[in-house]
């Protein structure tokens, strides 16, 4: 037996492990092992969906309020628009009432 | 020439059926004017619009009154080159005013100008009125449903007219 066979058969010879080597390793596993969700992460999930379903509900009353506004500046628009005719329309009766009184008032 | 084209359309469907007259006839003559303003609400959406119009700003509170009672404002109004568009042309929309329920208020034909008012009736009562103003390089066609007597548009005179905020 030479000397590399020696330190192979040295440290490859059964050892009885530690005392509590078994108590340690199981603690460890355990410990490493991952649970459901905690309460925490549960409450980050809700938050998150809360987020989610408020920014929905944002946006959308965003669009409702711009669709709304710009309802708004098209009824203004068309009601000006009708103002400006109506007004023509009435300067025109205006003097054509006036040249009738001024007929009368010939003759 | 710059082209300027200003349109406002507004889901027209569900409106069709609501007007007493059928302004799709100006389609064509929409197609070649320089500037286009076509504004259509029904009585769901005056309402709603007439709900965000601020009291306290006078124009809005103008607006506000107006469109109160209001079942339907549908309105056209093109701007041309000149010589692009003739009178002659609403001829199809004319001719849906020869039905028994139109009545002519108003015509009045001077300068190249030609403005007719009409008012709709319906069982004795008026319920409507259409107002067509047309030169040679402008049409305007206004159709407010809902208005009972000339009064009603009275108030807009208080909200000054675009030409007013030039």
């Amino acid at each position: 037996m030479n000397r590399l066979e020696r330190d192979l058969s040295e440290s490859l010879k059964r050892r009885e492990p530690p005392p509590g080597f078994a108590e340690r390793v199981l603690a460890h596993t355990f410990a490493s092992e991952k649970p459901g969700f905690s309460g925490w992460q549960w409450l980050a999930v809700a938050a998150l969906l809360v987020v989610m379903v408020g920014g929905v509900a944002f946006v959308r009353e965003h669009r409702r309020q711009a669709e709304a506004e710009r309802n708004k500046q098209q009824l203004m628009v068309a009601l000006q628009i009708t103002s400006s005719k109506l007004n023509r329309v009435q300067e025109r009766l205006s003097v054509i009432q006036q040249r009738i009184i001024e007929l009368r008032l010939e003759q | 020439m710059r082209k300027l084209i200003f349109t406002i359309l507004m889901a027209a469907a569900p409106m069709a059926s609501a007007q007493q007259l059928d302004l799709k006839v100006l389609d064509k003559i929409a197609e070649k004017a320089t500037s286009t303003t076509e504004i259509g609400m029904d009585e769901a959406m005056l309402k709603s619009t007439s709900s965000l119009l601020n009291d306290k700003k006078v124009e809005e509170g103008v607006a506000k009154k107006t469109v109160e009672g209001l079942k339907g404002f549908f309105l056209r109004s093109y701007e041309f080159k000149k010589g692009d568009f003739k009178v002659d042309e609403i001829k199809p929309l004319m001719d849906q005013l020869k039905a028994p329920n139109w009545v002519r208020f108003l015509r009045n034909k001077e300068d190249g100008e030609w403005t007719e008012i009409w008012w709709h009736v319906t069982n004795g009562a008026y319920d409507g009125m259409l107002l067509v103003a047309a030169e040679n390089s402008e049409l305007t066609v206004i159709n407010a449903l809902g208005i009972s007597k000339p009064e009603d548009l009275a108030k807009l005179k208080d909200l000054g007219g675009l030409d007013a905020k030039k």
